[in-house]
């Protein structure tokens, strides 16, 4: 049977559901696939299914490994990344705070930039996150089926839903509780099905993160990649291996350890001639004219044209200094958004001439989203608000003198959007 | 320098030949004294102006202090840029709010200051202070513009200087007797604190000296300092003030007995005291417009928005936060476990006892308003701030532990 394979909607078939009456949960979702482990799993489950033409697939049918393992350059149409993390706040057993990371702000494990990488590197592929529940404490809080699917939805990917045993079971034996959990499962997947096409939206975003993301450079790029989106530092991922395209940017950091390939020497040094930003080490062997003036302890800037090129004195050693050091080299007046009270969220933005997207997943699973205003760059005449289960909704913007306007945002649990209208 | 003498070691026999020279602490009697000046302000649109205009000609006039004179101010940005109470924007809260930090940048400049500097230590970064500010959705150039020569440095760390610069506390201090600080605080002229009327969770009171307390920098005090130099960016708060647990860089001074209680109550209004004694404040300018109760930002559980409506400035920081304590309702002369000092010592106390000025009402002339128009019981406002919630008013109740 053909399918394509950007529309699968992927469920791990529970080895517990030995009953094929089990495929009355998924019909009328927006699961058309299902996933065994072994070829000779559940024979009968897999022909009912097929016969209800659902797809169905052996995980070791789809290319599935750690991004360090993926081979960018093979056929298989979907990309399954193995270590992918189950996203949420985390915390210790035991604990009720959340552990702290190195800002004092708790320590949020998220795939947003593994998606956005991934993207980046292979962008006609399908993307599951393929992660499982016990691979970290928080899998079975309230919420994290939801945000799980969520986050995978935002950024254009694909968890394929796996189920703890306990829930499956729960699941099998009509639990109303379970059942409850599950219909807002397939609420919150519909939600994002509904919206996929809001994926090819380019990312808003004034910084260029260039890497190979492979080999030696890989752990100190896409953990930049990690650290940077943690402090809301909006970037595009760019791939080195592609042609260099810096358009719309207004700096670039070429993360790796090595020189720069000529084609994105020359990208680059022309970015920052025509009045750019470049931040790169000395081995990149991008090179200012003279030395400007720099208040960023640990950095040697040059001048270059109408631009700069900044150039740490000591290779980069930690990722969360170099996305702080990052941060504080491109400076925050051109954010596209600025985010008040972000507590256990991060944002994602999208944006085009005519309208931006502000993406807010909530990793903090215990609390609520309140108490959140944003304000976007830029005069937008209008704003909805939109969430998982509610209808969208005007959201007022209101306008304030010489800074951006703000919008208070109502409260939400695990995501929310803010579409807002030149 | 003795020869085969480090500097560091130098600069510790230096101070400790100073330390041994001190006097013993001031009566209270003996600590001078300056006037302050309160006044009603209802907003901070346009009677601001006027009513910061009339105050500092109250206080005989801005050009006396500012003329041809490079101007530090420190303000008060606590906290993170995008932590807000609520939905409120931090200057309606607890940050200096920039209308007052631009209209008194406004009357220097007209007054004649050659160059201004707006200072402040923002949270464990070495970002540019105008960036901190823009987090905030504020527009630094708004006081960049506000008069001639206006600039930002973040002091939190070395910032724009070649090296750290001493200053020396008179009288030994009560935990240290010198510090290492930014050099904006020693290039100028003139001094000021522009602060927040507002509790404070450690020292009871967040007034012109506790805003100072912001003016050490985290690479040298901070938890993230170097151990032996200072550290290059600041990387964390500064717990170690707090709470003793380890002590700055060894390129600066240490503590003056490194037995003395390690609580925080203790270690920071003395600290405070310390620092205003090294660092004397020329202009206390306090912004108590709108404001919180209960505590000094957004992590402090159970703060809400108040709106005293009320300037206060003067010339002395310890006169100046004793009238202030009175128009929020406290006793100035009070001491640990009389309110606001529950759980602390007494920074007026204890800058008084550094011959930093006089806490005693009966010494200070008041001008403009009196403090009983004036008065914003804060503690009152405790029950009140539920009322204002149940008005729209925001009602915030979060915990996340946050030095400044």
């Amino acid at each position: 049977m053909s399918y394509d394979p950007q529309a699968l909607a992927p469920l791990r078939w529970p080895l517990s559901w030995t009953d094929a009456g089990m495929l009355d949960l998924i019909s009328g979702c927006r699961i058309n696939c299902l996933l065994f482990e072994r070829a000779d799993e559940a024979p009968q489950i897999r022909a009912a299914a097929e016969r209800a033409g659902i797809h169905v697939a052996l995980m070791s049918e789809v290319a599935a490994a750690a991004l360090s393992d993926l081979r960018w350059n093979s056929e298989a149409s979907i990309v399954a990344v193995t270590d992918a993390r189950w996203p949420g706040v985390r915390l210790r057993k035991g604990e009720r705070a959340a552990n702290a990371g190195p800002t004092g702000a708790a320590w949020i494990d998220a795939n947003g930039w593994l998606a956005r990488l991934v993207r980046a590197k292979a962008p006609s592929k399908a993307l599951w996150l393929a992660f499982k529940p016990g691979d970290n404490e928080y899998a079975l809080r309230p919420n994290a089926y939801l945000l799980a699917i969520a986050e995978a939805g935002v950024y254009g990917a694909r968890w394929p839903i796996t189920l703890d045993p306990g829930f499956a079971k729960a699941l099998s034996l009509r639990d109303a509780a379970a059942a409850a959990h599950w219909r807002r499962m397939m609420q919150t997947l519909d939600f994002f099905e509904q919206r996929r096409a809001v994926r090819d939206l380019p990312p808003a975003a004034g910084l260029g993160a260039i890497s190979d993301f492979a080999g030696p450079n890989q752990f100190t790029a896409a953990e930049f990649l990690n650290l940077a989106a943690r402090r809301n530092l909006l970037y595009r991922v760019l791939d080195k291996a592609g042609e260099p395209n810096l358009a719309g940017l207004h700096a670039a950091i070429y993360l790796d350890q090595e020189p720069a390939p000529e084609r994105w020497r020359a990208a680059l040094q022309k970015f920052a001639e025509d009045g750019g930003l470049v931040i790169a080490q000395a081995v990149s062997g991008l090179q200012g004219a003279k030395p400007a003036p720099c208040d960023l302890p640990g950095y040697q800037m040059w001048s270059a044209g109408a631009g700069r090129i900044a150039i740490p004195v000591k290779d980069w050693q930690d990722p969360w200094v170099t996305a702080a050091e990052t941060q504080a080299l491109v400076g925050r007046r051109r954010d596209p958004v600025r985010l008040f009270n972000p507590g256990g969220l991060n944002l994602y933005v999208q944006a085009d001439h005519r309208r931006m997207i502000v993406h807010l997943i909530n990793y903090a699973l215990s609390r609520p989203g309140d108490e959140k205003t944003i304000a976007p760059s830029g005069r937008y005449s209008s704003a909805r608000f939109v969430t998982i289960g509610a209808e969208p909704r005007p959201v007022a913007i209101t306008r304030r003198e010489k800074v951006n306007d703000e919008l208070a945002l109502p409260p939400f649990e695990v995501y929310a959007a803010v579409e807002l209208q030149k | 320098m003795h020869p085969g003498m480090t500097r560091r070691e130098w600069m510790e026999r230096l101070a400790a030949v100073a330390g041994a020279a001190v006097a013993p602490p001031l009566r209270g009697a003996e600590a001078p004294v300056s006037p302050v000046v309160v006044a009603k302000c209802a907003s901070y649109g346009a009677e601001l102006r006027p009513t910061l205009a009339r105050m500092f000609d109250q206080l005989g006039g801005l050009r006396r202090l500012v003329t041809g004179k490079t101007v530090a101010i420190k303000v008060n940005l606590t906290g993170s840029p995008d932590q807000r109470l609520g939905r409120l924007p931090n200057e309606r809260t607890y940050w200096t709010h920039p209308a007052v930090i631009g209209t008194t940048i406004h009357l220097m400049g007209l007054a004649g200051a050659k160059r201004i500097r707006i200072l402040e230590s923002p949270w464990a970064t070495a970002e540019p202070l105008e960036d901190y500010m823009l987090a905030a959705n504020w527009e630094p150039r708004d006081l960049a513009n506000a008069a001639p020569r206006v600039e930002f440095e973040n002091t939190n760390y070395l910032g724009r200087g070649k090296a750290y610069v001493r200053m020396m506390t008179p009288h030994g201090g009560h935990i240290f007797r010198g510090f290492d600080l930014n050099h904006s605080y020693a290039d100028c002229d003139v001094f000021v604190s522009i602060a927040k009327l507002k509790e404070h969770a450690t020292t009871g009171v967040t007034l012109s000296m506790k805003n100072c307390f912001g003016i050490t920098p985290c690479t040298i005090y901070g938890d993230g300092a170097g151990v032996q130099e200072p550290g290059l960016v600041p990387r964390g708060g500064r717990g170690p003030i707090h709470f003793g647990n380890r002590q700055p860089s060894a390129s600066a001074l240490a503590e003056n007995d490194p037995t003395s209680p390690r609580e925080a109550g203790y270690r920071v209004p003395r600290v405070v005291a310390d620092l205003a004694a090294a660092r004397p404040i020329h202009l206390a300018i306090i912004d108590g417009i709108e404001s919180i109760n209960r505590g000094e930002g957004a992590w402090i559980r159970g703060v809400s928005p108040v709106q005293p409506r009320v300037l206060i400035a003067g010339l002395n920081a310890v006169c100046t936060d004793a009238v202030a304590m009175a128009v929020m309702g406290f006793d100035p002369m009070a001491d640990r476990g009389a309110p606001p000092f529950e759980r602390c010592d007494s920074t007026l106390r204890l800058a008084e006892e550094l011959g930093v000025g006089s806490r005693d009402l009966s010494r200070i002339e008041v001008i403009g308003a009196r403090v009983e128009q004036v008065r914003f019981d804060f503690r009152k406002s405790w029950n009140q701030a539920q009322s204002l919630a149940a008005a729209g008013w925001p009602q915030h109740s979060w915990s996340a532990p946050r030095n400044g």
